[in-house]
């Protein structure tokens, strides 16, 4: 039972069965070095912009709730359920933070558990038909 | 109740012969296909490089739990951001439903994985490689 689990990764270059996409030309700068023929790529790319673009969208957005979290407490004026409500935000926002820059590790650690590859589901393969 | 049960045994009857004659354990003595009528084989060429059932879905199984991970990772994403979105906001309810949001995504892959390590923990014990059926030796 120690061995591979499934053969997900047993053809070196799998083709896809759907024939090749293309990427258009203007998200070359997104493909990474090595990136360029492997099956499946352009949706990988794609959906990893969209992810990129949620956590920097994330970012800002814990930044704004930090700001209003500072003037909760400013206009809590001492009332002990306004000041617990803005320490709220702060926890939340952090816990919220924290998943989601962990969300990519715990990707990576359950890609190298699950898959044995830590890229598995960052970058995944599509795994295409025998020939 | 009793017509229920007696309906789901007649079902699962049927899918076991479905799934021997698909997997070549149990000979359909067919005549050749006539011109006027479909043959994988000849028709579908496509197909016809799965010869089974099981090895088509050996192709699909791999995707299908690369996916579970990318949705596992979607909701994982996902409910960091509504939680930040629901902190302080006053109502415990948006937050609980943040936490739920990744329990629930952890659970769901937790159980697709499951079932497919059982079929691998039953391939082990038995010997019956349940994807591959004609590859099954029997010693």
């Amino acid at each position: 039972m120690t061995g591979v689990l499934f053969p997900v990764y047993a053809a070196p270059t799998p083709s896809p069965f759907y024939g090749n996409v293309d990427l258009p030309d203007y998200l070359d700068r997104f493909v990474t070095a090595g990136g360029e023929n492997v099956a499946g790529g352009a949706l990988v790319v794609i959906f990893n912009i969209f992810l990129r673009l949620t956590l920097v969208i994330a970012g800002f957005f814990a930044i704004w709730k930090f700001i209003e979290a500072g003037y909760s407490f400013m206009n809590a004026g001492g009332q002990p359920e306004k000041i617990t409500e803005a320490r709220d935000k702060i926890t939340f926002t952090i816990f919220g933070l924290l998943i989601m820059a962990s969300a990519l590790v715990l990707a990576g650690i359950i890609g190298l558990i699950f898959y044995q590859d830590a890229t598995a589901i960052i970058s995944p393969k599509i795994i295409g038909a025998p020939q | 109740m009793i017509n229920k049960v007696n309906f789901l045994i007649g079902r699962l009857l049927l899918a076991i012969v479905y799934w021997l004659v698909a997997s070549g354990l149990l000979p359909v003595y067919a005549s050749p296909t006539p011109a006027n009528e479909v043959d994988i084989n000849r028709d579908f060429p496509f197909f016809s490089r799965f010869g089974t059932i099981g090895s088509l879905v050996n192709v699909l199984l791999p995707n299908v739990l690369i996916f579970a991970g990318i949705i596992l990772l979607v909701y994982t994403v996902m409910g960091g951001f509504n939680m930040i979105r629901a902190a302080g906001s006053g109502d415990a309810e948006a937050a609980g439903k943040a936490k739920q949001t990744l329990t629930y995504g952890l659970v769901g892959f937790v159980i697709i994985f499951t079932a497919a390590l059982v079929i691998k923990l039953i391939e082990f014990l038995t010997g019956i490689s349940i994807f591959n059926p004609e590859q099954t030796q029997f010693k």
